[in-house]
């Protein structure tokens, strides 16, 4: 095996795409270094969506993960597609995403703007028409880790399979990296690919 | 299952001086739009998971023409009763 790859020091998405470069080329096994858990998240990411299996090793917050491509491995190949089969999908599940690019719904005054999108999580959680996924960026960020109520509201969607994607730069930005209550952080090559291969794509 | 109250203001603006009020005083709420069975201008409710509304009507007292009706959490959904 190569050595590891060392993204120590490297801003989101730098180590995705290093990592992306050997699965690209079909390398067989490689290892990354990283510093960050938003990094490490979005290599977990990757790794889900192929089929790779990984291994992090944890040294004083320097996570080495190492991939391991199990396409020759037929039975971990079944079970890698099982893993993704969760969380069960309920029917009514459209293809259709919910893009949140603040903290409030509509322009005007905070307060009222971050009723209305308490009430719209509601509503949609009330409902039978679930987005598949719903992508937080920028100032959105923060109903994905500082207001309870939307915190509560997209935590039960997430059990009913809606994906949560919460933007890992604008975390960092925000000093919130920490403090995600629900949802995965993403980088802009998961944001992009979602909101462009969406049917439908609702900006509130 | 799980029982409240659905509080409905006059106004929106009485709604968020309900919230401060309530913030203030350390009550849980969940804020949602007004279900249709209840008449009232501001489409902007409470509901607050809780068996006497007593507390509260003392905590809002400052505030005037609050409807309060009993409601039910159904699993993602909060009702009127009856």
């Amino acid at each position: 095996m190569k050595n590891p790859i060392d993204a120590i020091g490297k801003a989101c998405p730098i180590p995705f795409m290093l990592a992306k470069k050997e699965i690209d080329s079909n390398t067989h096994q490689f290892s990354i270094i990283v510093d960050n858990k938003g990094a490490l998240e979005n290599l977990k990411r990757l790794a889900t969506s192929t089929q790779y299996v990984l291994t992090i090793e944890d040294k004083e917050n320097l996570f080495t993960i190492t991939f391991l491509s199990s396409k020759k491995d037929v039975k971990a190949e079944q079970e890698h597609s099982q893993e993704d089969k969760t969380p069960i999908t309920p029917l009514a599940l459209q293809s259709w995403t919910l893009f949140i690019g603040k903290e409030t719904m509509g322009e005007g005054e905070k307060e009222l703007g971050l009723n209305l999108l308490r009430m719209h999580l509601y509503t949609i959680n009330a409902n039978n028409d679930l987005p598949k996924n719903i992508v937080c960026m920028n100032s959105g960020v923060r109903i994905a880790t500082q207001d309870q109520q939307t915190i509560a509201t997209l935590q039960s969607l997430e059990k009913k399979g809606v994906s949560i994607i919460v933007c890992g730069t604008c975390l960092d930005y925000y000093h919130l990296l920490d403090e995600l209550q629900v949802g995965y952080i993403g980088n802009m090559y998961d944001i992009t690919k979602i909101l462009t291969s969406s049917q439908k794509v609702v900006s509130v | 299952m799980e029982d409240g109250y659905i509080l409905s203001f006059k106004s929106t603006h009485d709604a968020f001086k309900s919230q401060h009020l309530l913030s203030k005083m350390k009550v849980l709420f969940i804020v949602i739009p007004t279900p249709v069975e209840i008449s009232a201008n501001c489409g902007l409710s409470l509901y607050i998971e809780i068996n006497t509304i007593i507390t509260i009507q003392t905590i809002l007292e400052d505030i005037h023409d609050i409807l309060y009706v009993k409601a039910i959490k159904k699993g993602s959904q909060i009702v009127p009763k009856g």
